[in-house]
């Protein structure tokens, strides 16, 4: 498609708004903000519960902003010996795996973007079909072991550091994104493919890579499954499994060993449990805004002209 | 593991180069340990090796993942020397293909293990009902299934603790409809009760109520009125409790929400929303602490009974908590077995429940099951054992602390305890092992008895509907179990003691 | 495009030009290899019954007896009408929010309000199933719940939503896009980015309204993020989220709250056996990549690009 030859801005500016789309504005803002409020409610529930003496939350358990602010939930929290190490392990897994997981969707969706490629659509249903079939929980096991990544930093990241899902996203992006006309441009100047990557195709889909880049940095920081499974010294264990640990009970079939456990051994009140969430989501809220500006910057990012 | 079994192994070459007399076997234990103790450089852990000569190399997974991490250690055949497990379907077929060390005779060859552990006892690992035992269960003491009831409600309304089913209806009516809290609003309900993960509405938390009807809500082998043996839903008394229980709710003096998942009967008890809950009498006061609450607020009662008179029981089924495995081609088998024989002794019980003197505790006396013990001491204790870590959670029979932290609790419980133990006439049985298969075999059925007995609680299925689905589909298809549990326990009858 | 064979000579050709891109996947390839092709050998204890002290390898086979087990289970097919009947309702419902989601938020007229308002509908991903699961007990409650003190409030009946299995399916839904929607948008605004913006321009001039806008030129430009997430929830079809049925069932919904994961899980536990397991993952998978497989056919009948 082509555009009219005039210059953007001047277009911009002679924008007149009708009624209907003052009302389709006004619409989108409130049902959004009666969302967002739904959304924050309980969240808002679980941090000032967080704050709250579990003496006052077992009197008044209807509350919701406590009488006094206390830090005691937090205190215990970080009385655990263990509570250090996991934030270090967490960071460490979290900014390695990002990194790793960000490098391999960009190199291995290129490629797979590109029609002239021939065998991606058999490399594709291959990626695919791992998505559905998987070998189960001790052959998994007999490979990490093999390998050497068992009880190791690497493997609460390397087994994950593709995700099909992205990588499927991060395709489709650079399909829609990269036409193979830029590409022609590049390749008729004597650039090789390596250097089209990094060079053109990386600057123009930065929106592509934030959103990865946040939704490997949550993976990371919340997976505690890897570390489950494979990992035996409590040195290495993540935050999220060391809080799972010791304040948060499964649903499933370890609900008798929390049963057996008496209140001398271990308590874990209902404000621990608040602690911990915000413990965990602390950090990704920190880290958001700054990965947000990309991908919902709108519409004078990321667009290619012909 | 594999790094830890290199390392056995290169200990054991090393062995006749340094030709020391005193090295320490090395024995290896997978063991499920709360993740507040810390494992590395434990002073238990170098007391065993200092003492018993051995040392203790532990894998402690995540208790989340604990059965997934212990069979995939099993299945790729990285069995350790010791393995902490559910004496359940999976270590039955174990036993069943040769991994794991048979225990019969052993037992007995260790004097504190074969004191500590009743024949009873030792009747969760016997997994074929032939009497070879295949693990040694982990000791326990015995609960009692009574309720604890909100004193101030109760002195409000003017009633006295309820003794008979009568009586206990009239006081969750009270409760219920007299604003017990005082707070002008119709928010309080007269009971809660616990509910079971397979969806069926027992518990042992119910128990108080059930036993009236002879019926234990997880133990099969309490026996009928006329001390026959049946599956729980085919009992004389099965259709009486379900009517009461359908009577409480359909009045609304029942906690509606006690059958929804993430609804904490417990927790609401506490927080004054409802007024009796069933609580094991050999540790209520520990949960008096940890809600915090006044402890004159609450009192522990004897089970409910049918008749004025009628004397109050207790189901006392043998206590074990999961069991402990020894690796078929161990080659230490008895350094493990010494070291499970120590932690049954008085020295090892008090180690490893308690710590050692000075560090964790300034004494502790193990006839009466209480410490003395700063708020430090308690905190050190915290990262170096706990009951989790400890091999075994009873000495003759009893936990190593019984009444709580501090001398008015302690007071509290003997006295209730001793007043509640008068009065109740106790049952002991067997393990029935062999109602498992119930599930195995009849998952669906069961399944469907459990949601026909919830509904026919909120009233959405009849009497009619449950009982004929219960006696018929349901008693058929499990005949021949019922047969088979009939037979067992006319062979190990229940005993009772006043 | 041409249809005849390339010769092998222009084949070869071809992928000499390629090199540095057939370079840039070895990576992936061989990640995919070790950590997913390489344990696929455990796909064969389905067809076993494994022994611990025989290992995959050496654990007697029995066909297709696990399976024959399975689909002679008196509930599994009313099992698996549930779990089919809520993810149809869940494709059906729950799928479009975050697209008209995002729709929405690209329309507020103020960039700083739609980056706080967007980060508040993602807050509820990071709350586990556990702790909603907490919450939705406090907030439905009958007698202390701030829904139902609403509804009597006005003069209402008290309505035991958690206790009823009619409600089930409506607040396992609400609850999934309560917690899920949100977080989604995010990919769609990624793609929202990736739309040329003289095509705004030119429907600006030809005077479209804003909501020609998008209904003309944003939703298009979306389409292919449309098509291949729906082309994955289709695949997704056989799963329907264990954690969150587990928190909502009970007994007196489980006719209705009883999905095929939490079926087979409640079976595999009594019974221990990880062939069964192995069985139901089999299954759960063939279903999953069959419906991928048609749902992808049909995308490219439709002229769509499709997966593969």
């Amino acid at each position: 498609m082509t555009s009219p030859a005039l210059p953007r801005k001047t277009v911009r500016n002679r924008v007149l708004r009708s009624r209907s789309d003052y009302l389709l504005e006004g619409f989108s803002t409130l049902v959004v903000t009666l969302l967002a409020i739904f959304c924050l409610f309980p969240f808002v529930y679980v941090f000032f519960v967080s704050f709250m003496s579990y003496e006052e939350y077992i009197a008044n358990p209807l509350r919701i902003i406590p009488a006094q602010f206390t830090l005691t939930a937090y205190a215990k929290v970080w009385d655990y010996a263990l509570i250090r190490s996991a934030y270090s392990v967490s960071i460490r897994v979290t900014v390695l795996g990002t990194l790793l997981s960000v490098f391999l969707l960009i190199i291995s969706a290129y490629p797979l973007s590109r029609k002239q490629l021939g065998g991606r659509k058999v490399i594709m249903g291959m990626i695919l079909f791992t998505m559905y079939f998987n070998g189960g929980m001790i052959p998994n096991y007999i490979i990490i072991r093999a390998i050497g990544l068992h009880d190791t930093l690497g493997v609460m990241f390397i087994p994950w550091a593709i995700g099909a899902f992205n990588l499927i996203l991060m395709k489709n992006f650079i399909q829609q994104t990269v036409s193979e006309s830029l590409e022609e441009a590049a390749k008729v100047d004597g650039a090789n493919d390596i250097y089209i990557l990094f060079r053109v195709v990386v600057p123009l889909i930065k929106p592509a890579i934030a959103t990865m880049i946040v939704f490997c940095a949550v993976t990371f920081w919340n997976n505690y499954y890897l570390a489950m499974m494979y990992v035996s010294s409590r040195k290495l264990w993540p935050l999220t499994l060391v809080l799972r640990e010791l304040v948060v009970e499964s649903t499933s079939d370890i609900s008798t060993v929390s049963q057996m456990l008496t209140a001398e051994n271990r308590a874990h009140p209902f404000t621990l449990r608040m602690a911990a969430i915000v413990i965990t989501i602390a950090p990704i809220l920190v880290i958001y805004p700054f990965m947000q500006r990309y991908f919902i910057k709108g519409l004078s990012l990321g667009s290619v002209k012909e | 593991m594999k790094r830890f079994l290199c390392f056995a192994v290169v200990l054991m070459l090393a062995l006749p180069v340094f030709a020391m007399a005193e090295d320490p076997i090395v024995i290896t234990a997978v063991l499920q340990i709360n993740p507040e103790v810390v494992i590395d450089d434990n002073p238990v852990v170098q007391y065993i090796e200092e003492h018993l000569g051995i040392r203790l190399i532990i894998e402690a997974p995540p208790l989340a993942s604990y059965g997934d991490r212990v069979k995939q250690l099993m299945a790729t055949g990285d069995m350790p020397d010791l393995v902490h497990f559910g004496a359940d379907v999976d270590a039955k077929m174990w036993a069943e293909e040769g991994l794991l060390l048979e225990l019969t005779d052993l037992i007995d060859q260790y004097p504190n293990m074969s004191a500590n552990h009743s024949v009873e006892q030792r009747g969760d690992c016997d997994f074929f009902g032939d009497g070879h035992i295949w693990g040694l269960p982990r000791a326990n003491s015995y609960d009692r299934w009574g309720f604890l009831i909100n004193k101030k409600w109760l002195d409000k309304v003017g009633k006295e603790i309820p003794k008979t089913i009568e009586e206990f209806i009239d006081v969750c009516r009270a409760f219920t409809f007299e604003d017990p809290d005082g707070n002008g609003v119709a928010d309080t309900f007269g009971v809660s009760f616990g509910v079971s993960g397979d969806f069926s509405p027992w518990h042992l938390q119910n128990d108080f109520v059930s036993m009236a009807y002879s019926i234990s809500g997880w133990h099969h082998g309490m026996p009928d009125a006329d001390g026959s043996a049946k599956l729980r839903a085919l009992k004389s008394g099965y259709g009486d409790y379900m009517k009461l229980v359908r009577l409480l709710y359909e009045e609304g003096v029942l906690d509606p929400e006690y059958f929804t998942p993430g609804s904490d009967g417990e927790e609401k008890f506490f927080q004054g929303r409802t007024g009796m809950f069933g609580t094991s009498g050999k540790n209520f006061t520990n949960k008096l602490e940890k809600y915090g609450v006044d402890p004159d607020d609450f009192v522990y009662c004897s089970p409910l009974v049918l008749n004025a008179g009628d004397r109050p029981q207790y189901a006392m089924p043998p206590s074990a908590w999961m069991a402990y495995y020894v690796n078929a081609d161990s080659a230490n088998v008895d350094a493990v077995l010494r070291l499970l024989d120590w932690a049954d002794s008085a020295e090892g019980f008090t180690i490893m429940q308690m710590g050692f003197q000075g560090d964790h505790y300034n004494s502790y006396d193990i006839e009466t099951r209480t410490v003395d013990r700063t708020e430090e001491q308690f905190r050190a204790r915290e990262k170096v054992t706990s009951n989790m870590f400890g091999f075994a959670n009873a000495y003759k029979g009893l936990e190593a602390l019984m009444g709580g932290s501090n001398p008015v609790l302690i007071a509290k419980w003997q006295k209730e305890y001793a007043e509640t133990e008068a009065a109740t006439q106790k049952v002991y049985f067997p393990f029935t092992k062999m109602i498992d298969k119930v599930g195995v075999e009849f998952p669906d059925e069961q399944a469907t008895v459990a949601s026909l007995e919830t509904r026919f609680i909120t009233g959405e299925v009849s009497f009619e509907d449950l009982m004929d689905y219960v006696n018929g589909e349901f008693a058929e298809k499990t005949a021949a179990i019922a047969q088979e549990f009939a037979d067992f326990m006319a062979a190990n009858p229940a005993r009772y003691e006043d | 495009m041409t249809v005849n064979v390339p010769s092998p000579a222009r084949r070869r050709k071809r992928i000499w030009a390629n090199r540095y891109l057939y370079m840039l996947l070895v990576p992936c390839v061989v990640y995919f290899m070790v950590f997913s092709y390489a344990p696929m050998f455990g796909l064969v204890t389905a067809f076993q019954e494994f022994k611990y002290s025989k290992g995959i390898w050496g654990s007697p086979w029995v066909g297709f007896d696990q399976f024959r087990y399975l689909f002679g289970l008196k509930d599994f097919y009313r099992v698996l009408g549930n779990s089919i009947t809520l993810s149809v309702l869940r494709l059906l419902l729950c799928f479009p929010v975050p697209i008209i989601l995002s729709l929405m938020l690209n329309e507020i007229p103020f960039p700083r309000y739609k980056r706080v308002t967007q980060t508040f509908i993602y807050l509820p991903y990071f709350i586990s199933w556990v702790i909603i699961g907490g919450i939705m007990v406090n907030l439905l409650s009958p007698t202390w719940g701030i829904i139902n003190m609403v509804i009597k409030s006005l003069g209402g009946e008290a309505v035991f939503f958690l206790g009823k299995d009619r409600y089930f399916r409506g607040i396992a839904i609400i609850s999934h896009i309560w917690k899920q929607a949100g977080w989604d948008t995010i990919i769609y605004l990624a793609a929202i980015t990736a739309i040329n913006p003289d095509l705004y321009e030119a429907a600006t001039i030809d005077g479209a309204s804003r909501l020609k806008r998008v209904w003309h030129v944003t939703l298009p430009g979306i389409r292919s993020t449309i098509v291949i997430l729906l082309l994955l929830s289709v695949g997704g079809l056989m799963s329907n989220g264990f954690e969150q049925m587990r928190i909502l069932q009970n007994g007196s919904n489980l006719q209705v709250s009883d999905v095929f994961e939490t079926y087979t899980y409640r079976i595999g536990l009594v019974n221990g056996r990880l062939s069964f397991a192995s069985a139901v993952g089999f299954f759960n998978s063939v279903v999953g990549f069959v419906l991928l497989t048609c749902a992808n056919f049909i995308a490219k009948l439709c002229g769509e690009e499709g997966l593969f």
